[in-house]
Order: structure tokens, then sequence, then C-alpha cells
């Protein structure tokens, strides 16, 4: 039997005062955000020792490394503990910091590539939340930076797994992080304004910034160390379509992830729906899939509380069904299901662990 | 289950030019292909001149219009094309649940970003064309050559910076031989743009003279653009279908420096481990290694970081196994770097020749390894590495072996 590939940490920071809490707190009905889908202030020493060294980094490394501080102290790490050369890393992004990508190409447009900060540079580069990290939490096994649409989160975890299968690692810290750029929002309401001329406001919620992040092992390693499995990765698939056959991609990715799960899409209790484009279809493509005897799942949106972290989004759907299983608000399976702008679609499986949680 | 990986398909281009042929008799050649910029203005730059490929021809885009996507889609559209052309896989080889297409990349299309980011701040926001953006971002261009090619499926994009081009194909070798897959189109580009070459001047990494890795007055690297593409096939199936065989990939290993973003760890502790790694992953001694294509930025750093790692790896062996970077002719291809490097890798293993390292005058003793000044033909290449160091500390180490060579 394969040995499973198991949460054993869970770090969250959205909006506000989004976080693994408020959203226990909130379930089932999370709050709108307030203001503009920005994370609010906060000092990155509260939550990583010698974070004080990274004081200058992008908001989307600020966002990640917090994000994974809490993960690795959830999984019963510290940063002594965690890193080494069978410890990993997996990144997934969009945008990244893309503030520090404008910033720097600003100086060099109006002042001249004498005045243009080398520190905007390496902080606009996407692996850079990967690489503070590695330095961080002292990381020395492979450490990967995906870049992709809001389902690069299952992207991560599907890279992480075949890391922890084959061996290469022990544990793993995937994550996903992104962080607001005005220049990328006014991009993406252009793009939304010519697809949709005639309709103000679509479905698409708008871009927002955060991070979530999940220590990932196998179940045998968590055992051995006397740790505690939150819940299960037990099925993931990734899609892609033309934007035209939504529904029909969508029911594949789900198809795929029960069948590495093992499971039906019936037995999902709750749904977490996308926070990109799409939406309505994707919902419609899982009534379709789940049939009218089934009872109805719980519907988990996080849209309104988070907006849309793009590259962020889909660790952080996986982080609050994990938490919400582990927290026994939910028994699980979870069924979370992503989109992305070019086209790309994933469905995972979560499920409870089976054992009490002690 | 554990499957021989096979090279089946090629494709690059460098400012050398496009395809396999030129590449390789201008770099046994030793020609340099660093020329003035003329992509965009340098006079207030400290150096004028790159790897820049000229008179890109547009690829003969079917299904997209050409004039509206990024260099880096071009780039992209003429290895892939050669590399498919060569292995012979079509269509309907392409399994999408059996295949993968693995890419690295730094920055993408970050020319177009550059574009839209001009016309906003320039003209104003309801100026820029947003469509730049989305082909800004690196997983467009990965779409577009799919799409292109009717390559069904999910992409993959690495971008772990100057690493990037070899994790992607560490990545491909990976899954085919843990029987994941079938067939991995992989591998990395980059295109020159204003924006990395502005990062490089800022960071004071970019020479004014020659790119000389390894040379005692080494004093920088030089930036380059390209594509280099892999068609990976597991063996028994490129063999029942008849394809040929161009070389097998046996290793790869993969770390982090976890020591600073934009410097090399000095004493190559990681990359060493690296190294290590692909070595024993590809079941070979260091004595059975002929050949490293070396990362060789040409950065005092990097040089003497990697010489450092190559000795602790392979011990007194390192000295003398012949050494080359292929980085003084066509540049530093960045997220192309470790593909297009690799291939070099496989073709030096093919013809029996050692690419040189030119620009090579003046030994270092803090490097002292036996770098090839001139093309030479080897007296024995059946075993090669090519390295791969990024920022942000990433490691990559991918180990070719040639075809027959296991007998």
């Amino acid at each position: 039997m394969t040995d499973r590939v198991v949460v054993s940490g869970i770090g969250m920071i959205g909006p506000g005062a989004f976080g693994r809490a408020a959203v226990i707190q909130a379930f089932p009905a999370f709050p709108r955000a307030a203001g503009t889908g920005r994370v609010s202030e906060f000092a990155l020493d509260e939550h990583l020792e010698g974070g004080r060294a990274f004081r200058r980094v992008s908001g989307a490394t600020k966002f990640a490394l917090a994000a994974m501080a809490v993960a690795v102290g959830d999984a019963g790490f510290s940063v002594q503990t965690f890193g080494g050369s069978d410890a990993g890393i997996i990144v997934g992004i969009t945008h990244g910091g893309a503030p520090y990508s404008v910033q720097f190409h600003r100086e060099l447009m109006l002042e001249g590539c004498l005045a243009a900060s080398p520190l905007h540079f390496s902080e606009s580069v996407p692996n850079a939340p990967a690489g503070n990290a590695a330095i961080a939490f002292r990381v020395r096994g492979p450490v990967h930076t995906l870049i992709g649409d809001e389902p690069v989160g299952t992207e991560a975890i599907d890279l992480a797994a075949d890391l922890l299968w084959s061996g290469v690692i022990k544990r793993c810290l995937v994550v996903g992080t992104e962080e607001w750029s005005e220049v990328v929002t006014h991009a993406y309401a252009q793009i939304d304004r010519a697809r949709r001329p005639r309709r103000a406001s679509n479905d698409v919620p708008p871009l927002s910034e955060g991070a979530a992040a999940l220590v990932l092992e196998l179940e045998s390693a968590v055992t051995e160390r006397g740790g505690t499995a939150q819940a299960v990765l037990a099925g993931w698939g990734l899609e892609r379509c033309d934007g035209d056959r939504v529904d029909d991609a969508m029911l594949a990715a789900v198809r795929a992830a029960c069948g590495q799960a093992g499971r039906s899409v019936t037995d999902a209790d709750h749904v977490v729906l996308p926070t990109g484009r799409y939406r309505h279809a994707v919902m419609h493509a899982c009534v379709a899939a789940r049939g009218e005897a089934a009872p109805p799942p719980i519907w988990v949106d996080l849209a309104q509380a988070v907006g849309n972290p793009a590259g962020a989004a889909n660790l952080l759907q996986l982080a609050v069904s994990a938490a919400l299983i582990s927290a026994g608000k939910v028994n699980g399976p979870g069924l979370i299901l992503s989109t992305g702008a070019t086209g790309t679609l994933s469905a995972v499986v979560l499920a409870g662990t089976g054992r009490a949680r002690t | 289950m554990t499957r021989r990986v096979a090279i089946t398909g090629i494709g690059i281009v460098t400012s050398h030019g496009i395809g396999k042929d030129v590449n390789w008799r201008k770099t046994l050649a030793g020609e340099s292909s660093i020329r003035p910029i003329t992509l965009f203005e340098t006079p207030t730059y400290r150096t004028k001149r790159a790897g820049q490929v000229v008179d890109l021809p547009v690829a003969p885009w079917r299904r997209l219009r050409a004039s509206r996507i990024d260099r880096a889609s071009h780039l992209l559209h003429h290895a892939v094309a050669e590399a498919l052309a060569e292995s012979g896989v079509t269509g309907a080889d392409w399994s999408p649940s059996r295949s993968v297409v693995a890419l690295g990349t730094t920055l993408g299309g970050m020319a177009s970003g550059e574009r839209y980011h001009q016309s906003y701040v320039r003209k104003g926001p309801a100026h820029a064309r947003p469509s730049l953006v989305l082909d800004h971002l690196a997983h467009a261009q990965p779409l577009h050559v799919m799409e292109e090619f009717s390559l069904g499926g999910t992409a993959r994009v690495f971008s772990n910076a100057c690493a990037s081009g070899a994790n992607a194909v560490g990545h491909g070798f990976r899954l085919i031989r843990a029987g994941q897959g079938d067939r991995a189109l992989c591998g990395g580009y980059d295109p020159l743009c204003e924006f990395a070459f502005a990062g490089f001047h800022s960071l004071q990494a970019l020479t004014t003279e020659l790119c000389r890795p390894f040379d005692r007055n080494r004093s920088g690297l030089v930036i380059g653009e390209g594509a280099g593409i892999l068609v990976l096939e597991a063996w028994d199936l490129a063999r029942a279908r008849g394809a040929r065989i161009l070389g097998e990939i046996v290793g790869y290993g993969e770390t982090n420096d976890a020591f600073h973003m934009t410097r090399p760890e000095p004493e190559g502790k990681s990359a060493a481990a690296a190294l290590r790694q692909a070595v024993q992953d590809a079941r070979v001694a260091p004595e059975d290694v002929d050949y490293v294509n070396a990362h060789g930025t040409g950065t005092p750093f990097n040089d003497a970081s990697e010489t450092a790692a190559l000795l602790a790896a392979l011990g007194p062996r390192a000295r003398e196994i012949p050494v080359s970077s292929s980085k003084s002719m066509i540049g530093h291809l960045l997220g192309g770097a470790g593909a297009v490097e690799g291939i070099l890798t496989v073709l030096a293993i093919r013809e029996g020749w050692l690419p040189p390292n030119v620009n090579y005058e003046t030994p270092d003793p803090e490097c002292g390894l036996r770098i090839v000044q001139t093309a030479t033909r080897a007296e024995r290449l059946r075993v090669a590495l090519s390295n791969s160091f990024g920022f942000g500390g990433a490691n990559a180490v991918l180990v070719f072996r040639a075809v027959g060579a296991d007998a």
C-alpha cells in the first residue's frame, strides 16, 4: 500500500485578519473582506525567528515566510529542526512580487539604469520567495518555484508528492504566495472589460494577496516522529481547456482526483469553490457530477473573504479545507476546485486521517 | 519501476544561430557570438554587448498571431519545432496523460511586461495593451507552443533562476525513469530584455570586457538569450518506434545553498552535494566522468565556488577532467542555460569532441581545473556532467551518457 501524503502543518495569511482561527470561527459563513483585499501590516518577527533579517524583502516573500513559519510550528518543527538536505520547498506563484518588478522598471525608465535598485531586481525574480525561504528555514534539498495560474498550488503538491514518494525528501513546505499590484490589477480589469463589454461586474473576484503554506510528509514519517497528520492529500487532477469546455475539463479533473483517492464525488461533504474565473461553470459541473440523489455538500466560497490571491489561491483553499477537517468542523473528504485565466483547472480530494486527533 | 531515458530530439537557439548544426559548428570553432545589443538602447550602461540572437525569424505560427506574442515564444517555437522534427514524435505519440511538458525560465516574456508598463507610465493606464500582461507571464509561452504543436496535457513551468532549464530536464527525466510518464518535452528559454540586463547591471555582475570563465582575470558575465529543448522518451518505447537515440540521461541531482539570494556559497558545499547526488543517481564513479560542462559564468564568485564544489564532490579526479563553459561564446542564457548547455554536452558526447572555453588565458590558482582552451578530440567521452547554479541558491546537475556506453 502506498504511503499516504499527509498535511502535518498549516499556515495562512490573507486579507484583513484572515487566518486559521478566523476561518474556524467563522465557518461556514466567511465575512466579506474589509478594504481592498490587502494583507494588514504585520511584523515578520512575530511569526519567524530571525525575521528581521528579511525586513527588506518583497511583500510576496514576507507573506510566504510568515505562512511557512506558522505551518512549520504547527507541524511541530522549529526553524532549527525543519531544514536540512532531506527537506524541500515548492512555491507556486502567478505574478509573485510584482510591485518590486514595477518599482525596478519604473526606476529604470524614469531615472536610468544607474538608479535601479539591485534589491528591487533580486526580489523581482520569481524564485525570490523560495530562495529566501530556503535561507530562513535552512532547507538544502530541492527548492522549486512553479509559475502558473491559480491551480499552480495543485502542481506544487503534485511535485512535492513525487519528491516524497521517491525518497528524495522527507518533508516539504508547499507554499502559494502573491502580492497585490495596481498595474496587474488594472490589466486584468482591462481584459475582463474587453471580454464582457456589456457587464460592468462579473463573477471574477478582484485580485488580492496573501499566502498559504502546508507541511507535507508521508504518513509513516509523521508517525515515526510522533507528529500529527491533520488531513490526507488523497487525490488530485490537473486539466487544461480552451475556455469553452470548462465543465468537461473540470469534470475530468474531478474524476482523476476522485479516482486516485478511491472515492466517489458524492463522498465529498464540502466543496471549496475557485476564487478565479469560471466559478459558475465549475459549480454546475460539480453539481452534475454528484447527481441529484447525493446530499448537497457545504459550498465553501472564500472569494468574498479573500478575493482572488491568484498564485496563492489554491493553497489557501487547501489550507482552509485542511484546517476545517483538522478542527472537526467537517469530516471530509473535501473537494477543492481551482480555475485559471489561461484555462488550467485542478481538483484535489482532501480527506480526514481516519484517526482521532490527540 | 526504473526505466532508461533516451534523448530522441534536440532543438537549440542561441546567438550562434538557430539549430544544432550551426550551434555545434560555431561552438567547436570557438566563435564568439557576443555582439552589440540592438534590442534596446544601451548608452547609459557600462557594457553594451550580449549574446543576442540577430535577425530572429518570426516563427511560423499557425494558430496564433505572431505579431502579438513575445520574443520568448518565438525562441521557444524554433527550438520545439526542431526537437520534435528530429525526434519524429507526433501528436499521435503524445498521450496527454503519459506525457509532460516541463520548461524552465527566469523571466518568461518580460519584454511584453516592460512594454505594458512603459505605456502605462508614459501614455496612461488606459492606453496600455492588457494582452501584454498575459503574454509576459512565464506560463504563457509553454501554453502557446503546446497549442501550436497540439501537445495536450498541462505544462509545468520551473522558475529557479539560472538552474530552471536543468531542473525542467531533470523533472522530465525522473518522471519517465519512475514510469510515471512515457515522453517529455523539456528544456528552458529566456529572451534578452532590458529588465534582466539592467538587473544584472545593477548587481554589477556584468563584465565590461570579455567573459573569461575560470580565468584569473575574469570580471563578470555576459547575458545571452535562447532556448534549448530535449525530447525525452522511455528507452524501450523509443526503440520500439525505431527512433534514433541521441544520448541518454542517467542522473540528476538538485540541492539548495540556503546561503544568500544572489551569491553562491563560497565553499560550494551544497553544489558539491548536488554533484554527488547526480553521480550516485547515475551509478557512475568520479573516474567514469570524462567531461564537465561547467556553469562557469565568469564571475569571480561563481567560478571559485564551482571549482570548490567539483573538488569536494569528485576528489583529485576533478583536476584531471576536462572542463569548459559555453558562456564565453553565447553568454548566460539564464533560464535557458541549463538546457542549452545540456544539449551541447550531449552533442560533445555524440561527436567525441570537447567544446572550448574561449577567452581563457591566465590560469587561476584558486580554480586549477583542466580547462579546455580549444576544441579537442576526446580520447574517451562516454559520461559527462552539466552543471547549473542560480539565484536563490539553486543547484542542478545532469549526467549524460553515450548510447551504448552501458555495454
